[in-house]
């Protein structure tokens, strides 16, 4: 009986994951601008998750967004202490694409990352619910609980400022 | 072109959207972009789904705090309703005793008594001009004015053989106040006079009486 408890329970998570998975990486990601540390964030709530006793948690959805909130705060606490990840030496070997386009690619994509970083949470919140999610605006008023107007207005607001800090960093329509 | 003036920098929303895609496809975990994505309906009904404590939180906090607002202003409304009758019956009220200046004794303006006959109709009169002297067990007391007089006046009216006459029923209680020399102590009194008249009245007064609403028998 505790056996088959245990079982569902995995189940529920994994369905949870792969419902929720993305949103929460999103709102995550929208919190420290780096998608590498916001998946770590993502998998370490799941996992904590996994130890929690059966059908303790009533919103697993909000409790795995809370603990991965606070293990991105005590992870950018101590980041300073640690070593940086080496992962992506593995993805190195074996590619054939043309090392100058991926120079320019991750260049530009380090110029965005920075300009996100400078903006409001609040902004990034809702251009990556936009754009990396490609939520309508309706799907977002309902999960930030809020109306499709404002939404709509701080969509413009935010993409307004990145479009100044990307220029900041040397991006306009001629280079994209 | 102004400092922070990007309209021309980035063309349109669709050169800036196809950056922020191409970035964030990049930017998320491979695992994550396999996961199918639901519609906004799913997404909508899942949403209503879950535990409306959990969600509307901050919405819970904002009603009560709401409630609690509605509350204390309703309370200090009452309160500033009550400070406010108290205040004009206090300084307006029917209690409310004209003060009479006493310039002999200085003595506090006297109430007239509780069984004093008043009716709605009491006048209340002044006088100052009277003295008397009364023999007190012995002792002969200054009696100073008279406080003041109350005075009740009641009208009826009869149909008689020789015409309507009119009984007019008047009632005074004038209160005192007495100083026993000797002792120093003040004494209250009232003395009541009670004056019956009966007046005959022409047709043309009790005409008038009657469109008055007074008294008619």
């Amino acid at each position: 009986m505790p056996n088959k408890q245990a079982h569902e329970w995995s189940a529920e998570i994994e369905a949870v994951y792969l419902r929720e998975g993305r949103e929460i990486w999103a709102l995550l990601y929208a919190q420290c601008s780096d998608s590498d540390r916001a998946y770590d964030a993502l998998q370490e709530a799941f996992v904590r998750l996994q130890n929690q006793e059966v059908n303790s948690i009533r919103n697993i959805r909000a409790w795995v967004l809370t603990v991965a909130q606070n293990w991105l705060r005590d992870f950018a606490r101590r980041q300073n202490h640690a070593a940086r990840s080496a992962d992506f030496l593995d993805n190195i070997v074996g590619q054939n694409s043309d090392p100058l386009d991926d120079l320019g690619h991750k260049e530009r994509n380090c110029q965005v990352r920075q300009s996100l970083r400078q903006l409001r949470a609040e902004d990034r919140e809702v251009l990556v619910l936009r754009y990396a999610l490609g939520w309508s605006s309706k799907r977002m008023s309902i999960a930030l609980n809020t109306s499709t107007s404002a939404i709509d207005m701080r969509l413009s607001r935010a993409r307004k400022r990145l479009c100044e800090e990307l220029v900041k960093v040397g991006i306009d329509h001629e280079t994209v | 072109m102004k400092p922070f003036d990007t309209s021309g920098m980035l063309e349109n929303d669709d050169e800036l959207e196809s950056v922020l895609r191409d970035f964030f496809q990049s930017e998320m975990p491979p695992e994550l972009l396999e996961i199918p994505e639901i519609t906004d309906e799913e997404y909508q009904q899942r949403f209503m789904q879950l535990p409306q404590a959990d969600l509307g939180a901050s919405d819970v906090f904002k009603k009560n705090s709401h409630r609690h607002f509605k509350m204390s202003l309703l309370i200090s409304s009452l309160c500033a309703c009550l400070i406010l009758g108290i205040s004009f019956n206090r300084f307006f009220g029917p209690d409310n005793v004209p003060v009479v200046n006493d310039t002999i004794n200085q003595l506090k303006p006297s109430e007239p008594a509780e069984n004093d006959p008043v009716s709605p109709d009491t006048k209340y009169l002044e006088s100052s001009e009277s003295l008397a002297v009364v023999d007190h067990v012995g002792t002969t007391l200054d009696m100073p004015a008279p406080k003041n007089v109350h005075e009740s006046i009641d009208l009826t009216l009869y149909n008689t053989e020789h015409g309507p006459i009119e009984q007019r029923t008047e009632i005074s209680w004038t209160n005192i106040t007495v100083q026993n020399p000797q002792t120093g102590t003040n004494m209250e009194m009232s003395m009541p006079e009670l004056t019956i008249d009966f007046i005959p009245i022409s047709k043309a007064r009790l005409s008038l009486i009657n469109d008055d609403g007074g008294n008619e028998q």
